[in-house]
């Protein structure tokens, strides 16, 4: 029914114009490359060297201990100022010169010598996400000093954790960023190019060429889409290079299975920009559109920043409908688990109904007219 | 089988809320040359877009090779035997795509390949003069020659009918000329041809015509046809030309002032009327061969507009209001204006001539001060431009300076403040002046509403409220119909005339060059030709001769047989012009063994002016 010929002859006509269009020819490659780079270096989650003031009332040698055992490895915590009083300490914390602060009462060692003692330790709350990481820090070291004063004082606990992580066994956050952001970067940056790859004949005019002519609309739009993947295909390449050489994220996975997974993936994004440039008609309307509903929903919605598990039931059901989100567990089930096939068949098969899903709708919503 | 079999049709955009064709019907025949005329959103592009199975039509009967485009799967076939060229320079090329590329690409698109497709592609550059510069990238080519790939591109397939939407819009007369030319000659091997056009004066060179304005057709049939149901049409000239202006009003609303000559059609019931004017004023009235315009006013009525003497100007300026010495203007390495000079005289009409892309509006906005000149002197009111000068223009700009989200009456109270007049006293103006622009009735309504006329005349007023002595009118006639631009014609003549404004307008129709007192005519930044519009046409004839038609079924043979004989020639649809010294009459060309049907005397127009000035440049 349908001729090849023609359809590579779509593919040949957009990569051409492609490649003769400076300003084409950097968005489509330096965008996704630049969004790599920065979400990859710029998007630290982990929390560390925060600013500690310190009110010290007991000027004792176990309060200087103290401080000393929480800032010692120097990663965490750094003791930013001493304080004299209580007022001055309250104006370093709201003027955010300090994120937090330990205060010793005037009993501190007197009160550990009789058998119990406690210091107060203040977070400024304004993020949330931060306080709660300062205090586990400062609770965890502070445990880890009780078990050892305890097991000095004789007392045998009955229960004591090992912990080991496993996956990414140095607890490494940035190897999951880098590897979400492989993720967000080929939801947005594949949907973009071909979400004005229609739009834009219907700006200039060209698009009747297509609606008179006696072109198919499947051999229009595969044109379309073959081209949409190539380029694709070439800043996937870039995006795996930085990921396995700059950021130096190991893959614990088959490469195959990464590329092959990615590919499916590529074919969706493509096919829903693709999709939005049937729909719309002005360049700028198609880029925004496709902006807005490809970016706030793979970062949001995907497990990209926040574990699915912490999400409430709705945002979970919004999950489940964007195909990024079935991308993002195929990539980290690959590239920390090494997952087999057969586990990840079954989302590869959600990628591949989503492509006809949405391929679909473009052969069903395209018009060889107008209107 | 027809090509196109039109009846009843009707198009509307809105869910119905704007009507663009309001029951037309029509029918193209097989080797027709079928032009649409009428001015912008007169429904011309929608109905060309429903024939071509584009658009879908909302009711009416509508076959095209005996299929409706509206049934998708049927008419699919039906796309390989047409091509549809839309509206705009090269809008259905690939600039980044060179010639060839783009010829290539549309041979694709239908599945032509091989040897066949490289014959005719051939075939197609070699005609068309593009098969030298087959390398350059589309975007790089001039406009004229953007609309012969566009139409390389869209014959690639041999399509029996090509439908061209505005193929001649804003492209120089010399390549005007040579597109026609390909048309005739695609047309004699048997391609039928639909298309539009917003100049009047191209109405002569199909063998159908149709005359639309807002949605319907006013009239058809062949130009001759058509013109001939028009009412006598005479030249008036002789002394108090302005007077004599005004009694004709009396008579019809037909008279339109150009130049020193008023043209009129007088109905048989007045011509009795008509005579005693004459007799009682003593002008001279020359009967003449009607056009399409006179067919147009007369069928639509033209409208009186008589300025009250609130817009003459305070302030006086010098004898020679703009004085515009070896302008030259480069952006980067392209020269948008070419070492041009002029002086405008206070209460002139100086018309810019020129294709789009010619350098007039590089060339205004450079006297008004908005680019600063590469090289050359300009003198506006006596003064460089500067501060002081700018209280004493005008200006409307291509696209208007109008509002779109502010009513018409809001615009003008913010164009007033903008030059400094005082709230009441716009009240003022526009409470006298509405009534006679006809703006009453849409001074509370959104411009983004209007109709184009409308909107040019709300940009006019909007120039005037602080009565500038200069006024600087960019493109204000563009797409607007005959009776409009009739309108906007006189509200400058008065100005001019009676109040003393000088006024400097540009335009790309070269009919409109009459209503001028002298015009410059431009192509590519460079000053083709200067002067009062009837000495340049009063040049060409003696140069070149007078013009005569020729009527004959053979156009081509007719020309070329003419052209190896010494006469300077034209094509003009089934018709050839012919330019000579020596008088042509039929026994001499008989003698000569032209084979015609008939000979009848023409005239020289402006565009011949622009043609063959042009051409004795290069």
């Amino acid at each position: 029914m349908f001729s090849l010929k023609r359809i590579l002859s779509v593919v040949k006509k957009e990569i051409k114009e492609l490649l003769r269009d400076r300003i084409s020819l950097i968005t489509v490659f330096a965008v996704p490359l630049s969004m790599m780079l920065v979400f990859g270096y710029g998007l630290k989650l982990e929390i560390k060297h925060v600013p500690l003031g310190v009110l010290d009332f007991s000027k004792s040698y176990l309060s200087r201990e103290v401080v000393s055992k929480l800032t010692s490895n120097g990663e965490y915590f750094y003791v930013k100022r001493y304080f004299s009083s209580e007022k001055e300490l309250d104006r370093a914390l709201t003027f955010g010169e300090v994120r937090g602060a330990l205060v010793f009462p005037f009993n501190f060692e007197k009160d550990f010598k009789k058998g119990h003692t406690a210091f107060q330790l203040l977070v400024d709350g304004t993020f949330p996400y931060r306080a709660e990481v300062i205090k586990s820090y400062v609770n965890a070291i502070v445990s880890l000093e009780n078990l050892k004063i305890a097991e000095r004082r004789g007392v045998e606990l009955p229960v004591s954790i090992e912990p080991r992580y496993w996956f990414n066994e140095s607890l490494n956050q940035d190897y999951v960023v880098a590897v979400g952001t492989l993720a967000v970067v080929l939801a947005i940056a594949p949907a973009v190019f071909s979400a004005l790859l229609i739009v834009k004949e219907k700006e200039s005019g060209s698009i009747y060429n297509v609606y008179v002519s006696s072109i198919g609309k499947f051999e229009y739009l595969t044109g379309k889409l073959l081209s949409g993947l190539i380029v694709s295909i070439f800043n996937l390449a870039v995006l795996l290079s930085i990921l396995l050489f700059l950021f130096q994220v190991p893959l614990k996975g088959s490469l195959l299975l990464l590329v092959l997974s990615s590919l499916m993936f590529i074919a969706v994004s493509t096919a829903f920009g693709l999709l939005l440039s049937v729909f719309f008609s002005s360049q700028a309307a198609a880029f925004i559109g496709t902006v807005i509903l490809t970016v706030v929903p793979s970062i949001l919605y995907t497990g990209y920043l926040t574990p699915i598990s912490s999400m409430g039931r709705e945002a979970l059901i919004v999950s489940h409908l964007i195909p990024t989100f079935y991308y993002m567990r195929l990539l980290k089930n690959i590239y920390f688990k090494a997952a087999p096939f057969s586990y990840l068949v079954q989302d590869l098969l959600t990628l591949l109904a989503f492509f006809t899903l949405l391929f679909g709708l473009n052969y069903l919503l395209f018009k060889k007219r107008e209107r | 089988m027809r090509p196109v079999e039109c009846e009843n049709l009707r198009i509307t955009y809105r869910k119905g809320k704007t009507v663009a064709v309001d029951g037309l019907s029509f029918t193209v025949d097989s080797g027709d040359i079928y032009i649409f005329i009428g001015p912008d959103g007169a429904g011309k592009s929608s109905t060309f877009k429903a024939v071509c199975g584009v658009l879908r039509y909302d009711s009416g009967r509508l076959l095209t090779f005996g299929v409706d485009p509206n049934d998708d799967r049927a008419f699919e076939p039906v796309k390989e035997k047409i091509s549809f060229m839309p509206q705009g320079l090269g809008q259905n090329l690939y600039k980044r795509l060179s010639v060839e590329e783009n010829v290539n690409f549309f041979a694709d698109l239908y599945g032509i390949y091989g040897e066949e497709r490289e014959r005719r592609k051939e075939l197609l550059l070699k005609t068309t003069g593009l098969w030298e510069f087959r390398d350059r990238p589309a975007g790089k080519l001039s406009g004229g020659m953007m609309q012969k790939l566009s139409l390389c591109c869209i014959l690639i397939h041999k399509p029996e009918l090509i439908v061209l939407d505005e193929p001649t819009t804003g492209v120089d007369p010399v390549s005007r000329r040579e597109i026609w030319r390909l048309l005739y000659s695609f047309n004699r091997e048997g391609q039928t041809v639909l298309l539009s056009t917003s100049y009047m004066d191209e109405a002569e060179r199909g063998t159908e015509l149709l005359l639309m304005k807002s949605g319907k057709s006013i009239v058809s049939g062949s130009y001759d046809e058509v013109v001939s149901t028009t009412s006598p049409v005479f030249v008036v000239t002789g002394k108090e030309i302005y007077r004599v202006y005004r009694e004709l009003w009396k008579i019809t609303n037909t008279p339109r002032l150009k130049g020193d000559t008023v043209r009129v059609v007088v109905p048989q019931s007045k011509l009795s009327d008509f005579r005693a004017l004459q007799e009682r004023l003593g002008f001279s009235a020359e009967p003449v061969d009607p056009e399409l315009e006179d067919l147009f006013v007369e069928r639509v009525g033209l409208r009186r507009v008589e300025l009250p003497p609130l817009f003459k100007p305070a302030v006086s300026v010098p004898e020679e209001a703009v004085v515009v010495d070896r302008v030259v203007k480069k952006f980067g390495s392209f020269t948008a204006v070419n070492g041009v000079s002029f002086r405008v005289k206070r209460g002139e009409i100086f018309g810019l001539l020129g294709p789009n892309g010619a350098g007039k509006t590089t060339l205004i906005k450079t006297i008004l001060g908005l680019y600063r000149p590469t090289s050359g002197r300009i003198l506006v009111a006596g003064k460089p431009v500067g501060r002081g000068v700018k209280k004493l223009i005008g200006y409307t700009s291509q696209k208007f300076s109008l509002y779109h989200d502010l009513t018409v009456f809001e615009n003008l109270i913010y164009w007033g403040n903008v030059y400094g007049v005082p709230r009441d006293a716009v009240k003022l103006t526009v409470s006298q002046v509405a009534p006679i622009f006809e703006l009453d009735r849409f001074l509370n309504r959104l411009v983004s509403e209007l109709p184009l006329g409308i909107k040019q005349r709300v940009a006019l007023l909007s120039a005037l409220l602080h009565s500038p002595p200069i006024l600087f009118l960019d493109e204000p006639t563009s797409g607007v119909d005959p009776v409009e631009r009739d309108v906007f014609w006189q509200v400058i003549r008065e100005l001019s005339k009676e109040f003393g404004v000088t006024v400097l307008v540009t335009t790309h129709y070269m009919d409109e060059a009459e209503y001028c007192d002298r015009v410059l005519l431009m192509n590519r930044g460079k000053a083709v030709a200067l002067g009062a519009p009837r000495h340049l046409k009063e040049e060409l004839r003696e140069t070149l001769g007078d013009a005569y038609l020729i009527y004959t079924d053979s156009p081509f043979e007719t020309e070329e047989f003419l052209k190896e004989r010494g006469f300077k020639t034209a094509l003009f649809g089934r018709k050839v012009k012919i330019y000579s010294k020596e008088p042509v009459t039929e026994s001499l060309l008989r003698e000569l063994g032209v084979l015609f049907r008939a000979l009848k005397p023409s005239r020289i127009t402006m565009e011949d002016v622009f043609v063959f000035r042009v051409l004795e440049n290069v």
